[in-house]
């Protein structure tokens, strides 16, 4: 005959089993996947780049438990630096970066990068981003190879 | 402190560990771009196949002194597609003189057909070269003119174009 437990236990296991599947703080984690690579561009002529570019477009992934709200928040360059310091304006639209939980179906969720953006993770436990952009290559443009960094910071709320 | 006490500083406690306060996450990754050159290109010499004779073919290799060549200039060892638009015949008023079985070689580091030119066959469709460390690339481009036995005299002349694309 199985025992029946006080009811000040059954509150504890209940609690204890709460508190493990709720994710902490640690579980977050975010990674740069790929380099949004606008390739060899034209003087005078800008060239764009896709987030649903798959080979060319900034990513990253977010590991995150299901029921989470985190704020994606983007650290944009105004330009890429080239040889001798030359610089190379670079925009970003308000439907170049892209979202996608991992195991939800559809077609992912197009935003802003220059804001903020607060959403709710239903699935887990990864989160897809994805960054576009446009160059503006000058007509006297110097010739060479341009970087600039682009940051992905991601808060728990 | 009460059983009472002691379960409310325990769900504090685990709701403290559970929800704690936000964490950023922050990871980087690089734009990148590379600006081209704008590709030059000059046609520098004429294929010249100087007096032929009615019934008798004429060949300019690349690398005689009257082939035809061509100066193009970009971004330092950047890939690049090259392809022709190439004459069937050179024409002397109403009269045609039948060009055909082209070649060519194209060098990135030398003005020169003779030494470190690679060879291809100059048509419609692109081969892909290279430009040479200072941005330079020289094409050279040959043929045969076919006179027939009843070929009539005067000076034939046609336009042979070469096209350059980056890719």
């Amino acid at each position: 005959m199985p025992r029946r437990l006080p009811r000040r236990f059954a509150g504890l296991l209940l609690l204890s089993t709460f508190v493990a599947t709720q994710p902490s703080a640690a579980q977050i984690t975010v990674a740069g996947v790929r380099d949004l690579s606008f390739g060899s561009v034209t003087r005078g002529i800008p060239a764009s780049i896709s987030p649903s570019d798959v080979v060319n477009s900034g990513q990253w992934n977010i590991g995150v438990a299901a029921l989470r709200t985190i704020r994606l928040t983007f650290t944009l360059p105004t330009n890429l630096t080239g040889p001798g310091g030359a610089t190379l304006p670079i925009t970003f639209g308000n439907s170049d970066a892209w979202r996608k939980e991992t195991l939800a179906l559809g077609a992912g969720t197009f935003f802003n990068p220059n804001n903020p953006v607060t959403f709710l993770v239903l699935l887990g436990p990864t989160v897809t981003v994805r960054l576009g952009g446009l160059v503006s290559p000058s007509v006297s443009q110097v010739a060479g190879s341009y970087q600039g960094t682009v940051i992905l910071t991601v808060l728990l709320l | 402190m009460s059983t009472r006490t002691k379960l409310g500083a325990a769900i504090l406690l685990a709701l403290g560990l559970g929800f704690s306060t936000a964490q950023a996450q922050s990871a980087t990754i690089q734009a990148l771009a590379t600006v081209l050159a704008p590709i030059t290109v000059s046609g520098a010499r004429d294929l010249d196949f100087g007096s032929v004779f009615p019934g008798v073919n004429k060949t300019i290799g690349v690398t005689a002194a009257t082939s035809g060549r061509f100066d193009a200039t970009g971004t330092p060892l950047a890939n690049v597609n090259i392809s022709f638009t190439l004459p069937a015949t050179l024409v002397s008023g109403a009269n045609n003189l039948t060009i055909n079985t082209w070649t060519g070689c194209w060098n990135p580091t030398a003005n020169s057909a003779a030494v470190a030119c690679t060879a291809f066959t100059p048509s419609g469709s692109t081969t892909a070269v290279s430009f040479g460390a200072a941005g330079n690339l020289w094409v050279f481009v040959g043929a045969t003119v076919a006179p027939t036995a009843g070929q009539a005299t005067g000076s034939y002349s046609a336009s042979v174009q070469m096209t350059l694309a980056y890719f």
